[in-house]
């Protein structure tokens, strides 16, 4: 009676256990999965120098300033123009096919000549795309030309200025 | 006789009564068990890129879809993805997502390391209602000074049980 009893719930108690194994086998099983994963380094961005700026030779007279332009062309404003032998500077930037870039210019260069400087500043730009500071690598290359203007107020001291333009290309 | 007969079958009856309740719970539980899967639906892509030569840099997609930088690495393009999957499985039942700690991903030029992977959803959880469970899986990808320019690529390899 008593044992009977006893047997019956041994019974009840086993028949869980079985079940509990065979649930976990079937949550057990594990199952993987591969995404593709992807990544393009693309090329560095170069920029090269194709010809320096020059202001050429021209006498102060009143003073003012001598502006190039990006088109190589000179405008004189209280100044004389000696010779004409003058250009706008040019660039060549390289790297990924149809990627766009920035352009960084300096608001200024000096040019010295001993103690004495001239300022050159009011840059301009022209590129692929126009004439902002942006533009973009057609075909992995584009050209950069960039014109300024030379502050050469009345009492600039005579002599050969020379200064450094730094310009700077990123992609954008 | 009689009396211990009568005494038996009432001791019997709610002894009885247990077992068939038992049954009926577990058995449909065991029956249907099917496997939990998991299948991708997207796969992880870091996008374009460009680096200055001789810096390092790393490149961090995150489980919102977000790309940062860091280093010399520039984002470039508009391309990029986390990986996403797709857990199925019985309803309530409990998941183990396992996620490798890191990966290689290969061109031409020396191998890149995908790391700190990481998962929209907990690494444990429970299969809801809708029996199937969405996921992203971002990482960050660090990329060597004067990584040299190429289409680079791997496999992550994700783990459901």
């Amino acid at each position: 009676m008593t044992r009977n009893s006893l047997l019956r719930k041994t019974v009840v108690v086993a028949g869980c256990a079985a079940f509990v194994g065979a649930v976990d086998v079937g949550i057990g099983m594990a199952a993987s999965i591969n995404a593709n994963v992807s990544a393009t380094v693309v090329s560095p961005i170069q920029i090269s120098k194709v010809s320096d700026l020059s202001f050429g030779m021209f006498a102060i007279g009143a003073g003012g300033s001598l502006a190039i332009d990006t088109a190589g062309v000179l405008t004189p404003t209280g100044v004389t123009v000696v010779t004409s032998p003058h250009s706008a500077a040019e660039f060549t930037v390289t790297g990924q096919s149809g990627a766009g870039y920035a352009i960084t210019l300096p608001a200024a260069v000096t040019l010295a000549s001993g103690a004495n400087n001239i300022t050159v500043n009011t840059f301009t730009v022209n590129n692929g795309a126009g004439s902002g500071l942006t533009s973009t690598l057609t075909s992995g290359t584009d050209t950069l030309i960039i014109g300024a203007t030379a502050m050469t107020p009345s009492g600039t001291s005579t002599g050969e200025y020379s200064g450094t333009l730094t310009v700077a290309v990123e992609y954008n | 006789m009689s009396g211990r007969e009568i005494r038996m079958s009432v001791v019997v009856k709610p002894a009885a009564a247990p077992i068939i309740a038992v049954l009926l719970l577990w058995a449909p539980a065991s029956v249907s068990a099917a496997p939990t899967a998991v299948t991708k639906t997207q796969d992880l892509q870091f996008g374009q890129i460009a680096c200055d030569s001789g810096v390092s840099g790393s490149v961090t997609i995150d489980t919102t879809g977000s790309r940062m930088v860091s280093g010399s690495v520039k984002p470039l393009g508009s391309a990029y993805a986390p990986a996403q999957f797709v857990i199925t499985g019985n309803v309530g039942q409990t998941y183990t997502l396992t996620l490798p700690t890191e990966f290689p991903v290969t061109s031409v030029g020396a191998a890149m390391t995908v790391t700190s992977l990481s998962a929209s959803i907990g690494s444990t959880g429970v299969i809801p209602a809708s029996g199937s469970l969405q996921f992203v899986v971002g990482g960050t990808l660090l990329v060597n000074g004067a990584q040299q320019s190429g289409a680079y690529s791997g496999s992550l390899t994700v783990t459901v049980k």
